[in-house]
């Protein structure tokens, strides 16, 4: 299980999150949403200590991560945008990370197959398109069958078969008991995917909680319409 | 890890055009400056100017891009159990590498393949000052990028920086010169001087070739204080904190900078 506690984010003056706290269940696919510069990326970043939070700590089985990195063996991490070396192939690129983790990768070459990228290893990712590379990103995250996966809008920009796949791949790893947290703005997918649901609004949670305590009646979209026009009317009373 | 990262990032700079265009660029212009003038003397004063003014301005600004491209890569790689300071020590080796590997293919091989019985040693000091003036302006690089996130701020401060060290600097210079020249102002003047990289690599190569014209008026201090030898011990050593305190910094930024 993953904890955030307390956690902070400030930019000069901007609070990007304030004070957070959340928990993000193991063997479950928890869903960050929110609006654009809400701070879900910041905080997938906090987690991996790719940003630094101004206060606060995040725990991963009840062990503080802050400032370490031996802890990233066990994550998978999908960036949203996906940009490489242009000279790299994919085929160097997952034995370049599989070099640096020293681990072995279990499932690299069925996700190539399941992903259809055999035909794009050999070539440079400079000619790849933008789908093409999320693919490679996606074999990225995947590949090393670790428990926790952080996955930042992960079927974006993929062609509908693509993106079918990977919600078919992240449910089976869901089944093998690992943390999964994912962002999207596709609330299509979040209906489908999620057992979990956190909603930021401008730096605080407004809703963390299982998804069918959030959707009562209707669908996912109705529920969060609901609850931001919710804040609006207490916002303006 | 760091071995690992080293060769990957030496192999995607070598594939790069501009690095390859930058040996040939020199390659062709030393040949050129042989061919044209047929005097050793001249062709290493004109490699000096070269070092002086073209070596730091490539260095900062194949640095700047080099970082800028990459950083989303660095995502990637710090998302990664390794730690950042083996991903910056890593980076900031394969850069060094390649350039100064071009600068001396391209410049040296012609100059050594020629003075191998002749101008020898002073050939070797301009190649030597050429690549530390490399490593020097490569950290500085590094430290504008990794604090700068806009690419355009970033190039800006970089273009400045190296239009500062090479005119305004000097200018600034003379006019305390004329404005306190009543006043002895020999241990000033060395002082002044250590605070611009380019024209420490200027007095360790006048030094060397023992030009009067080039020295200038550090460089005649320099001369007069420390004699040659010691004068140029000096001038490296200070020259080679010019790699290290922007090295540390750069480091520092980037072991605490948010991704």
């Amino acid at each position: 299980m993953i904890k955030v506690l307390k956690i902070s984010k400030k930019y000069g003056k901007k609070i990007v999150l304030n004070k957070i706290d959340l928990e993000f269940q193991k063997g479950a696919i928890n869903a960050l949403l929110g609006h654009n510069g809400s701070g879900k990326t910041t905080l997938l970043k906090i987690i991996l200590n790719l940003v630094r939070p101004t206060n606060g700590d995040v725990q991963i089985n009840n062990q503080s991560i802050l400032n370490k990195w031996e802890y990233r063996k066990d994550i998978g991490y999908m960036a949203q945008i996906a940009n490489f070396p242009e000279n790299l192939t994919p085929i160097k690129l997952f034995d370049l990370i599989t070099k640096l983790r020293n681990a072995q990768p279990i499932n690299r070459d069925e996700l190539i197959k399941q992903l259809n990228l055999s035909s794009e290893l050999e070539k440079p990712l400079k000619n790849l398109s933008g789908g093409t590379k999320q693919k490679v990103n996606a074999v990225l995250a995947l590949m090393f069958d670790l428990p926790i996966l952080i996955l930042d809008e992960p079927t974006a920009g993929l062609d509908p078969v693509a993106s079918r796949t990977l919600k078919k791949l992240l449910l089976i790893e869901k089944n093998k008991g690992k943390t999964i947290i994912l962002t999207s703005h596709i609330l299509s997918d979040i209906e489908q995917l999620s057992d979990f649901i956190h909603i930021l609004n401008d730096g605080n949670v407004i809703f963390s909680g299982s998804k069918e305590k959030l959707i009562t009646n209707g669908n996912l979209e109705k529920a969060i319409s609901k609850l931001f026009l919710n804040i609006k009317n207490k916002q303006n009373d | 890890m760091t071995k690992i990262l080293l060769i990957q990032e030496i192999n995607d700079l070598l594939k790069s055009r501009w690095i390859i265009a930058y040996a040939i660029l020199f390659f062709i212009l030393i040949e050129s400056l042989y061919w044209f003038s047929g005097d050793v003397s001249k062709v290493l004063v004109s490699l000096t100017n070269i070092v002086l003014i073209v070596l730091p301005l490539i260095s900062l600004l194949f640095g700047i891009q080099h970082i800028y491209n990459r950083s989303e890569f660095n995502e990637i790689l710090l998302s990664q159990p390794i730690p950042r300071k083996i991903i910056f020590v890593a980076s900031y080796l394969a850069t060094t590498i390649v350039l100064s590997s071009a600068f001396i293919l391209g410049s040296g091989l012609p100059i050594l393949l020629r003075e191998i019985n002749g101008e020898l040693i002073i050939s070797m000091t301009i190649l030597f000052t050429g690549v530390f003036i490399s490593c020097s302006f490569l950290a500085l690089a590094y430290l504008i990028a990794f604090s700068q996130n806009d690419k355009a701020k970033g190039f800006g401060i970089g273009l400045i920086l190296w239009a500062v060290f090479l005119i305004v600097y000097d200018g600034i210079f003379m006019l305390i010169l004329y404005s306190f020249r009543d006043y002895p102002l020999e241990i000033p003047a060395i002082v002044f001087n250590s605070l611009n990289p380019i024209n420490l690599a200027r007095i360790i190569i006048t030094l060397k070739l023992d030009l009067s014209a080039m020295m200038g008026y550090t460089g005649a201090i320099y001369k007069k204080y420390f004699g040659s030898t010691i004068g140029i011990i000096i001038s490296t050593s200070i020259l080679f904190l010019w790699i290290a305190i922007p090295y540390y910094l750069a480091r520092r930024i980037f072991v605490n900078k948010d991704f």
